[in-house]
């Protein structure tokens, strides 16, 4: 993950966007900086509250259009973030089906490295 | 994360879907003149349609062109389900107005040739120029791998391929009288969807168990063993005494006019024959001497998809082999991803990303319980290795809700 998150660093801004609170985050090992940092508690709501997506969107700076979210669960990351218009990346790591309910992803990947080329031709 | 222009106005015409695909077989010359870069897709099932459409949502600035004479897609994962009466090919039929959307130019015609050192696709008198290929053929069969086959290839079914075939058998095993028998045959591996047949007899037993339970089924199988979930397959069928499974039963001939087929050892009346050929890779595959000494198969590079025999033509999907990987719908959707990217990679001028394929397979074993198998791989030193396989304990229900569930969001992820 760290290789991939430093490639897309050099011509995108990242955001790191999760259900935590600041103190928790703060111990938390990253590994690296974030030029946006959306946790629940600065957005006041968590995931799939649209609140947090909100905070994203109001704060990335660029249009919405021009964000790319990725994201583990579906049942935060798409319920949340489908229906206020963000694309997303479903990161499947486990070859889970998704759940009838949820909004269908943007794209589906089993890790991290097809965001290289898929943001380079953006 | 933020990216430039991720979302681009849909302001290209479909003129190509629209207008030439009707004709495009009897145009001479160029077809559509490239004027910007441009990947051609042969073949608009589980890996080219995926294909085509991750290209597009890579990079919109690279044109697509999808070649499939089909009109719609239809899914056989799922179809041993119209054999049962458990759905109708309607529910597995699709449209390609989301690749359409995408503004995948589609052109509803076959591939005649391939032409590598001009980079060409041939269609009849016409062509289509491409800076990549993908080639995303399925199966063909070996129709005379079989003595009195090729004379009754239009009225032996295989229903291998989902469409009108699967509906003409489903109605065959309805119109087969109580104490009638079906004879089911499985092809020598390498053949498309390992599970499949084994789930088709769970289809067929449990409808003859319900509807006519003087009737019985023999599965005449040129295998040793069942080839996938064999354990749960063996348990599922403890449910359906009407079964008479004989391993290590290949067919070598087919007599119409008496109703039999002949195995090396035996000869079998039937009343209705699914008759599932051997299989190699689709026509143009071979036509294009993409496939390797066995004439079958498609050997690629496990990170690119690239074919070893000709450069800058991708092979995806069940055409492939030398993969640890099963020919299956999951498989050829993550071949077509990885493919893409690929491509779009190297018409970019950036690194090849690492896209392990990974494979997800239900199988309906009654009309409510399905089992499952769960394939993970990585590459290593270039090549697709695998890590584990995991299968579900038992059948269950749960797994047959996942197995639908699983349904919708793959055909989302090959189809919008």
């Amino acid at each position: 993950m760290a290789p991939t998150l430093e490639t897309l660093s050099a011509r995108h801004r990242l955001a790191v966007v999760s259900n935590i609170d600041d103190d928790l985050l703060a111990v938390t090992p990253l590994g690296r900086t974030f030029d946006l940092v959306c946790t629940a508690e600065r957005a006041r709501g968590y995931k799939p509250d649209g609140r947090l997506f909100r905070y994203l969107i109001d704060r990335a700076g660029v249009a919405l259009g021009e964000i790319l979210h990725s994201g583990q669960s579906q049942f935060t990351d798409m319920v949340g973030g489908k229906p206020l218009g963000l694309t997303i990346a479903w990161i499947n790591r486990r070859g889970l089906p998704l759940h009838s309910s949820v909004p269908r992803p943007d794209f589906v990947f089993s890790g991290l490295a097809p965001l290289v080329p898929l943001l380079a031709a953006a | 994360m933020t990216r430039r222009r991720f979302l681009r106005t849909a302001s290209v015409g479909l003129g190509l879907a629209g207008g030439l695909g009707a004709c495009a077989s009897s145009i001479k010359g160029d077809i559509a003149p490239k004027s910007g870069r441009r990947v051609v897709v042969i073949g608009g099932g589980w890996g080219g349609a995926t294909a085509a459409r991750y290209v597009r949502m890579a990079d919109p600035s690279i044109e697509v062109v999808l070649l499939e004479p089909n009109r719609q897609f239809v899914s056989c994962p799922f179809s041993n389900l119209v054999l049962s009466g458990l759905r109708t090919i309607d529910t597995l039929t699709r449209s390609y107005d989301g690749l359409l959307r995408r503004e995948v130019r589609i052109v509803n015609e076959t591939a005649t040739a391939i032409e590598p050192d001009t980079k060409r696709v041939r269609i009849g008198e016409g062509y289509l120029a491409y800076d990549r290929l993908v080639v995303s053929p399925g199966i063909d069969f070996l129709w005379d791998q079989i003595e009195g086959l090729p004379a009754a290839r239009e009225t032996v079914l295989h229903a291998w391929k989902a469409g009108t075939q699967t509906v003409e058998l489903a109605q065959q095993i309805q119109s087969m009288a109580d104490g009638g028998v079906f004879v089911l045959t499985v092809p020598p591996v390498a053949y498309r969807c390992p599970p499949g047949p084994y789930e088709r007899v769970c289809q067929v037993a449990w409808y003859l168990t319900k509807n006519k339970p003087k009737s019985k089924l023999i599965v005449l199988d040129a295998n040793q063993n069942i080839v996938s979930k064999t354990a749960l397959f063996r348990t599922a069928w403890q449910a359906y005494p009407n079964i008479d499974y004989r391993a290590s039963n290949k067919v070598i001939a087919l007599d119409t006019s008496t109703k039999e087929v002949r195995t090396e050892f035996d000869r079998v009346k039937y009343d209705v024959l699914n008759l599932i050929p051997p299989q190699r890779a689709g026509a143009i595959a071979v036509q294009a001497d993409l496939v390797g000494a066995d004439k079958r198969w498609c050997e690629v590079d496990h990170v690119t998809y690239e074919s070893v025999k000709h450069k800058e033509i991708h092979v995806v999907g069940d055409a492939t082999i030398g993969l640890p990987v099963p020919k299956s719908g999951n498989v050829a959707n993550a071949m077509g991803k990885a493919a893409a990217l690929a491509i779009v990679s190297l018409l970019n001028g950036q690194p090849v990303p690492l896209m392990p394929p990974g494979n997800t397979c239900y199988s309906w074993v009654s009309d409510r319980e399905a089992i499952a198998v769960v394939n993970s791989y990585k590459i290593e030193n270039g090549k697709v290795v695998q890590i584990e396989q995991k299968l579900t304990p038992a059948q269950s229900v749960s797994v047959a809700q996942r197995a639908d569930s699983w349904r919708l969001s793959i055909w989302s992820d090959v189809l919008s």
